[in-house]
């Protein structure tokens, strides 16, 4: 590795342009601001917590020491402490080291935008500079971007900002649902014109003017968000300009949307290759360990680490052993499986897609998939663990089985014999007692009260429910969460992919009247039933149907067969199988006189009389089991003067084309 | 027989009524020949021997006087459409569906190209397409070329088309004025296709590809009237969204039942695949996508394909301002888009002492006087160029008379045009056998016989 720093510098001193600005910076966030990884940060921070056995933060300070980067701030804020005691104790802050470290604390930073306005107000930037989160695994050349930014910022005065992206088509397991995005940008200068996050929608919409605006637009759905950019010294002035940027997302809103009065444009630039990605939630977490075992991240893979605990040898099938790893007979590392120093497998269990830290005791006949175990866990025998992550000392007493998504936090007990749900996350503390690192505090119950749930946790458990609660109201619902252990891609696209129900998708590009009609008619029918439930006046039923009638443009013909049409079809809604005539006459009958005005007065003239008959007819066909209540409904009609003789007669003499007049005729004799 | 060609030339010019209104649009001449000669010519070089072509019923006699099947050696079936009909291209289509027997090949009469059809038909057969156009770069020469006759410009409304660029599969095609404020587009479309370029600066050629069973769908679908505007934008709109009723071609479209319509068919029951392509599809491995097993296209069985051309020329003459650009550039663009076929007859003027560079073309038994001063004009045959008569950026169609000393700029002078001693004419047009006196000065003008004018 000193090599490769080596040959860094080497390439820095080359390169004039890093040359006149002599330092490169680097800003790190190390808090996330959020609480995903609850409850495993209430006591630590995030950016320590280690995936693949190493603290979060090394791998990004890491990352920015092998690109060179010679002055590294790190801005903390929840568990500080923690984290300045770190840092100092690291190799980070030693004397030779040819990146100097600097923490700055502040307890009130309450999202990135402040820190940016805290930057400005330190007055620590002298150049460009690379902001990134504490939490990035990467080993991209971010040089070569900054050197690009440098250039690109020639030409473009106003650029301020270059947004790094990896390359990942839909659906890759690394990318962050929460981060998924649509950009447009001008593919010369790579220009971004328009970003969106995608969130839940189905429709995404891009503003006309973009396109008009630009011969050529790319529109990328194929990008995963490292969190990794590369400002100019204007941005942090830009964020104490504008108080409402928090994030970075606001600060891109805002620009684009300014773009023409204050003429700052962000640009993008897509790695191809080289590995990128944030730790942004537990299914990160899961996909990033999964990487960087699987050596995607390569360099940055277990072997090739300096870790605690000496160096992993690297075995085929992935798999990575640090030194007095205790196998016992018959256990099975399948593929994949990083083992920390001094832990030890019974026999005949078998682990795959794992990650077990220091000093941890695997008992026999155990089943692991898909876990991060950190150090000091103890697993007894016979437990099958899918897809969980087990923080330190956790316990797992035997004969348990953990589901996928589970969340055991440090000194966790479970067991024995017991069964852990989906994403249950249990932590030991009792969970009244407010852990929240922003100290916004609720009110602060007596934890005795609260006794251990034998059957959430078994006999000789130790743990409680972590509410997650109170995070939805400070995190906002419009994005789809990852939820680790579920695939939460939802299998919506199966029926997006079928002629949309509602036509209205197809119906810009042509719209045959058909569709008008349809619509028109479910209109309709959805007020009526409304109406019928709510108990609306009449009058203000008909001012509904009217409308829906301009609004389709549908003819008065079309408004009274379809009108008599819905009427008929309501009782029909209730039920799923086939109504007995009888019943459906019983349904239909406090519907009509309570529909009675509403018919009267679509039925005034001869024409529109004639109408309601052929409705009724088709109706009789169409459901020919029902066939004998149209002369009921008729008879009814009748009586209540809403359709008079002469009409009922002459729809008789010449039967509209639909044919089948058989119910009709019974219905006419019996009349007379 | 892989496709029928079928040129539509039952245009009206309606950009260009005041050349239109004495000659169909489809034989205004552009270098001397007649514009359709051009589209058939392509068709010619590209191993096409017969065509369909489509002209309005009141230039039958003219197109058949042109004689166009003998100058271009093709079989020439040409149809002619009512004259009281205003038929857009879809019905045009639709008025010869008994003539199409298998997949065709739609062209315009006013394009004229260098391009190779087989680039759009490798595309069309590469992914057995139901849909390819030809997408060419605007050039903006042509679009911003002065138009005579006109005052103030023209505004253009642009295509926004997008395309996937590495397979060229179409996402949306429309016109900018289809949009109001955004332009929507699907997520699970973007999730199949998540690399969309978004072009405004293209230009439909308005040559297509197109299945037979599309023509089955147009029939069947007698509300849409073009193809560019309706048809186009609907088809490719719905290449994502799969038949509920897949595999059973034979029911009725749940719509029908709500109104007493006939039952219609939607556009997946139209597309016949066979067995063998089923069969086909089932059995290949192949994915052609990254990133997802899903099978070929995402199962999608309408596929509409753009190819944008990359080099040289395609231009449409199809409004004034392009029709006389296009005029000023076919003596340097001859060779390519005609594929070097012979000039036609250009009368020399050695023997006058009349100055004529390459940059102009000079018909058969026309009379240059001399000191005749000719740059970048086109000149039909028998005309009668006075002396000391200048022409400069000029079109002038046959049997024109330019009397002595006249000065014409960036004028369209339609045929049997007179135009009198000592004028000055400056972006003009003279219709058909109308008259400029002498001694005219005259600027942004249109000559026309007025009733004829409204009347169109």
């Amino acid at each position: 590795m000193a090599s490769s720093i080596k040959s860094s510098n080497r390439k820095g001193k080359t390169d004039e342009v890093i040359q006149q600005e002599d330092i490169i910076q680097a800003v790190v966030i190390a808090d996330s601001f959020n609480k995903r990884f609850a409850p495993l940060t209430v006591c630590k921070p995030k950016v320590l917590l280690p995936l693949v056995n190493r603290p979060l933060l090394d791998y990004t300070l890491e990352f920015l020491s092998i690109n060179g980067i010679q002055e590294t701030f790190i801005f903390c804020c929840s568990h500080a402490q923690q984290i300045k005691d770190y840092i100092s104790k690291s190799s980070w802050s030693n004397p030779d080291s040819h990146m100097s470290v600097t923490t700055i604390v502040s307890e009130s930073f309450l999202s990135m935008g402040d820190v940016l306005r805290e930057l400005d107000s330190k007055a620590l930037i002298r150049s460009d500079f690379i902001l990134l989160s504490g939490d990035t695994v990467s080993q991209i050349p971010v040089r070569d971007i900054l050197l690009k930014h440098k250039k690109q910022q020639q030409k473009d005065k106003g650029m301020v900002m270059t947004l790094v992206f990896k390359k990942a088509l839909p659906k890759h397991k690394t990318r962050c649902l929460e981060d998924e995005c649509v950009v447009a940008v001008e593919p010369e200068t790579e220009r971004i014109l328009h970003y969106q996050k995608v969130g839940h929608k189905k429709k995404i919409e891009f503003p006309l003017t973009v396109f008009q605006e630009n011969n050529k637009v790319t529109l990328r759905y194929d990008l995963l968000d490292t969190h990794i950019s590369i400002c100019s010294p204007h941005v942090p002035p830009l964020f104490s300009d504008n108080f409402d940027y928090q994030t970075r997302d606001d600060f891109i809103r805002g620009v684009l949307i300014n773009e023409e009065i204050m003429g700052n444009t962000v640009n993008l630039h897509l790695i191809d290759d080289g590995y990128a990605a944030q730790v942004s939630n537990l299914t990160m977490y899961d996909a990033i360990s999964q990487d960087v075992i699987k050596r995607w991240s390569y360099p940055v893979v277990p072997d090739l680490l300096s870790l605690p605990g000496g160096r992993y040898s690297y075995l085929r099938h992935n798999i990575y052993k640090q030194k007095d790893v205790v196998l016992e007979r018959h256990c099975i590392l399948n593929e994949n499986v990083v083992i920390g120093r001094g832990s030890k497998v019974g026999s005949r269990s078998s682990i795959i897609n794992s990650v077990i830290g220091h000093d941890c005791e695997i008992g026999s006949n155990v089943h692991i998939d898909g876990c991060y175990m950190w150090n000091n866990v103890k697993v007894e025998d016979g437990c099958i663990l899918q897809s969980c992550l087990l923080a330190n000392n956790v316990v797992v007493k035997k004969g348990v089985t953990i589901h996928a998504g589970s969340v055991l936090s440090y000194n966790v007990v479970v067991g024995p014999d017991i069964t852990v749900k989906c994403s249950t996350l249990l932590q030991a503390e009792p969970p009244s007692v407010d852990m929240d690192e922003f100290g916004d505090n609720e009110t602060l119950e007596p934890s005795d009260s609260i006794v251990v749930d034998p059957n959430l946790v078994g006999a000789e458990g130790k743990g409680f429910l972590f509410h997650s609660s109170c995070e939805s109201d400070d995190e906002n619902d419009e994005f789809p969460k990852d939820i680790w252990g579920q695939t939460c891609q939802s299998g919506s696209e199966g029926d997006e992919t079928s002629v949309p129900d509602s036509v209205e998708e197809l119906s810009d590009g042509d719209s045959p009247p058909p569709d008008d009609l349809r619509l028109f008619y479910s209109e309709v029918l959805d007020s009526l039933l409304r109406g019928i439930e709510e108990k609306v006046k009449w009058e203000n039923l008909v001012l509904e149907v009217n409308s829906s009638k301009y609004a389709y443009n549908v003819t008065m013909k079309e408004v009274n067969t379809l009108v008599m049409k819905a009427i008929l079809e309501i009782p029909k809604q209730g039920s799923q199988k086939p109504l007995q005539p009888q019943m459906y006459l019983v349904a239909l009958k406090p519907l009509l006189s309570q529909l009675l005005p509403l018919i009267k007065n679509y039925m005034k003239s001869k024409e529109s009389q004639l109408d309601c008959l052929s409705a009724l007819e088709e109706f009789g066909i169409v459901n020919e089991e029902l066939g004998v209540i149209i002369m009921k409904v008729l008879h009814f009609l009748y009586e209540k003067d809403v359709l008079s003789e002469p009409v009922i007669l002459e729809w008789y003499s010449n039967p509209p084309v639909l044919g089948d007049v058989d119910p009709a005729e019974q219905d006419l004799l019996r009349k007379r | 027989m892989e496709f029928q060609a079928v040129v539509m030339a039952a245009g009206r010019g309606s950009r260009m009524t005041e050349l239109t209104t004495g000659c169909p649009k489809c034989l205004l001449p552009v270098g001397n020949v007649p514009m359709i000669w051009y589209p058939l010519n392509l068709l010619k070089r590209n191993g096409f021997q017969e065509a369909i072509v489509i002209v309005p019923e009141m230039a039958k006699n003219e197109v058949s006087e042109a004689r166009i099947d003998t100058k271009v050696d093709m079989k020439l079936d040409i149809v002619t459409i009512p004259s009281s009909e205003d038929w857009g291209t879809a019905e045009s289509i639709r008025y010869i569906k008994d003539k199409i027997k298998v997949d065709v090949l739609i062209i315009s009469c006013d394009l004229i190209t260098d391009f190779e059809l087989h680039q759009l038909a490798d595309v069309y057969r590469t992914h057995s397409a139901s849909l390819a156009m030809l997408l060419a770069p605007v050039s903006l020469s042509l679009v911003n070329a002065p138009a005579p006759g006109q005052k103030g410009k023209h505004k253009r409304v642009r295509d926004i088309v997008g395309i996937e660029s590495h397979t060229g599969r179409l996402m949306f095609v429309n016109s900018e004025a289809d949009f109001e404020e955004n332009v929507p587009l699907r997520k699970f479309i973007l999730t199949r296709h998540p690399v969309v370029q978004v072009h405004s600066d293209l230009m439909d050629a308005h040559l297509y590809l197109m299945s037979k069973w599309l023509v089955d769908y147009l029939v069947e679908n007698e509300n849409i009237t073009t193809i560019k505007g309706e048809l186009l934008p609907s088809v490719v709109k719905k290449q994502f969204y799969h038949s509920k009723t897949e595999g059973k071609n034979d029911i009725t479209n749940m719509k029908a039942s709500v109104t007493s319509v006939d039952p219609k068919k939607d556009i997946h029951s139209h597309k016949k695949t066979g067995e063998w392509y089923d069969l086909l599809s089932e059995l290949s491995t192949r994915s052609n996508q990254w990133g997802s097993l899903d099978d070929c296209y995402h199962g999608d069985q309408v596929r509409c394909y753009g190819y944008i051309m990359k080099d040289g020329l395609c231009v449409r003459a199809n409004t004034l301002g392009s029709y006389a650009e296009v005029n000023r550039l076919i003596p340097k663009i001859w060779d390519s888009v005609t594929g070097n076929s012979e000039r036609p007859i250009s009368a020399s003027l050695s023997r006058s002492k009349s100055q004529g560079g390459d940059d102009s073309m000079i018909g058969e038994g026309t009379n240059i006087a001399d000191k005749v001063t000719i740059k970048k004009s086109i000149i039909g045959n028998h005309c009668q160029l006075k002396e000391k008569v200048k022409l400069l950026n000029c079109v002038i169609m046959d049997h024109v008379t330019v009397e002595e000393g006249s000065t014409l700029q960036s004028c369209i002078l339609c045929s049997n045009a007179f135009v009198g001693k000592g004028s000055e004419l400056k972006d003009c047009i003279v219709g058909q056998q109308q008259r400029v006196m002498d001694l005219s000065k005259l600027s942004n003008d249109v000559i026309l016989e007025i009733e004829k004018f409204i009347e169109i």
